[in-house]
């Protein structure tokens, strides 16, 4: 049954970037999350790389998705996340290798980022390839730009510096940041802004698969 | 046998992983050339920057490795470096260690008197940045120059990155003692 009307590609991107921010709002990919933002350049890496998964995962899961049957489906999207992983894995070790030696150890990390598989089941395996697209344009760089605000507050407060440019004295730097539970505290306190921000914009126009497993959005409106 | 079945699901399931399967193999065989040709030119450069006029080297590993201390560290391959004219120009060794947040391959360079040239990280490293990555500072890595067997641990630990610190010393450790015993040998 389907009670909303169709969106366009620009409002699945925004989506994605937004209202289902993969961080924030859907809490989806919370391991890496917390592993890769101890710096900028490493979130930004891995969240690019991420996006680019998620994009082509998302399109041929699309494409893929009245050939696979609904009983083996997570097999078959396990399959073949972990095949394009691997791909770019080893495109990037051959012909940027520059790029992977940076990068090179966050890129098997993705075949178990809950996000793609989460997309897999939850949009691009209902809906058009366009749309799929669109989606894994919106919540990739939903996951870069969140996991990028996440590493520059930790960064500078834990390591007081952004990309080598150094902003505060070796003497007041915090190390909780860098370790694992500054991420948490981080991210809590990101996800409380987000989360008053969308309050106070009051239109709470939830788009809603009937995908419950990914539905946090009802839990905070209802009855607050 | 009814088309929906268990069989027909199965059969699907195994089509795609065969087709994604055969994908991958040629893509690994198009990309495998050009990976080992780059990995050789990174150890080839982590070679050069431990040990001037490197030209090649020969494997010693299989003569030593039953001889060394024990250690927490483990040998990769120990190596006698030569220069474009034949004759030995110095040791390379490359010792793995478990850092913090993953495995550290050290690469130490000795003169022929056993000496520490330098240290190198031909890997990643997945130490925490700003802290265990530190060993990466040129000061770290240029403190171990000139130090041998007697006195490999006459470095200053990086503050607050102790464990990474001491992973390091650890690997340099092994190393002297491999070359401590490929000169005992002779080579």
């Amino acid at each position: 049954m389907d009670t909303e009307k169709k969106k366009s590609f620009g409002e699945i991107v925004i989506n994605g970037l937004f209202k289902e921010n993969p961080t924030f709002v859907l809490m989806l990919g919370m391991c890496p999350t917390l592993a890769v933002t101890t710096s900028l350049t490493n979130a930004i890496g891995m969240g690019l790389s991420t996006t680019f998964v998620l994009i082509l995962s998302n399109l041929i899961i699309s494409i893929l998705k009245d050939i696979i049957p609904d009983r083996v489906r997570i097999p078959s999207y396990i399959v073949i996340v972990a095949t394009l992983v691997t791909i770019v894995q080893l495109i990037m070790q051959g012909y940027f290798p520059s790029l992977y030696s940076s990068l090179g150890i966050y890129v098997p990390l993705i075949v178990v980022n809950c996000i793609i598989l989460g997309r897999a089941e939850s949009f691009a395996s209902k809906n058009t390839p366009i749309d799929s697209l669109a989606d894994g344009i919106g919540i990739g760089f939903g996951f870069t730009i969140a996991i990028s605000l996440i590493s520059i507050v930790r960064e500078l407060l834990g390591g007081g510096s952004i990309l080598n440019m150094v902003f505060i004295p070796e003497k007041y730097h915090i190390m909780l940041f860098v370790l694992a539970p500054g991420a948490f505290l981080v991210l809590s306190v990101l996800i409380a802004i987000q989360n008053s921000l969308r309050r106070k914009k009051g239109k709470e126009n939830v788009s809603c698969d009937m995908n419950c497993a990914n539905c946090n959005i009802h839990k905070f409106d209802k009855g607050e | 046998m009814k088309k929906n079945s268990i069989f027909r699901d199965a059969l699907i399931l195994f089509l795609i992983t065969f087709v994604l399967s055969v994908l991958l193999s040629r893509v690994k065989v198009m990309t495998q050339g050009r990976i080992d040709m780059i990995n050789e030119e990174i150890l080839k450069k982590a070679y050069l920057s431990v040990c001037e006029n490197y030209y090649r080297s020969e494997d010693v590993t299989s003569q030593i490795i039953n001889s060394l201390n024990i250690s927490k560290a483990s040998l990769r391959n120990c190596n006698v470096a030569y220069n474009e004219a034949g004759e030995k120009c110095g040791y390379i060794v490359s010792a793995d260690i478990a850092g913090y947040g993953g495995n550290i391959n050290v690469l130490v360079g000795f003169t022929v008197d056993g000496e520490i040239r330098g240290i190198e990280y031909p890997e990643s490293l997945q130490e925490t940045p700003g802290i265990g990555m530190r060993v990466l500072d040129e000061d770290f890595k240029k403190s171990f120059i000139g130090l041998s067997y007697d006195n490999y641990d006459n470095v200053d630990t990086i503050t607050g990155a102790t464990i990474s610190s001491t992973a390091v010393l650890q690997a340099v450790s092994l190393a002297t003692d491999c070359v401590n015993k490929m000169k005992n040998r002779g080579l």
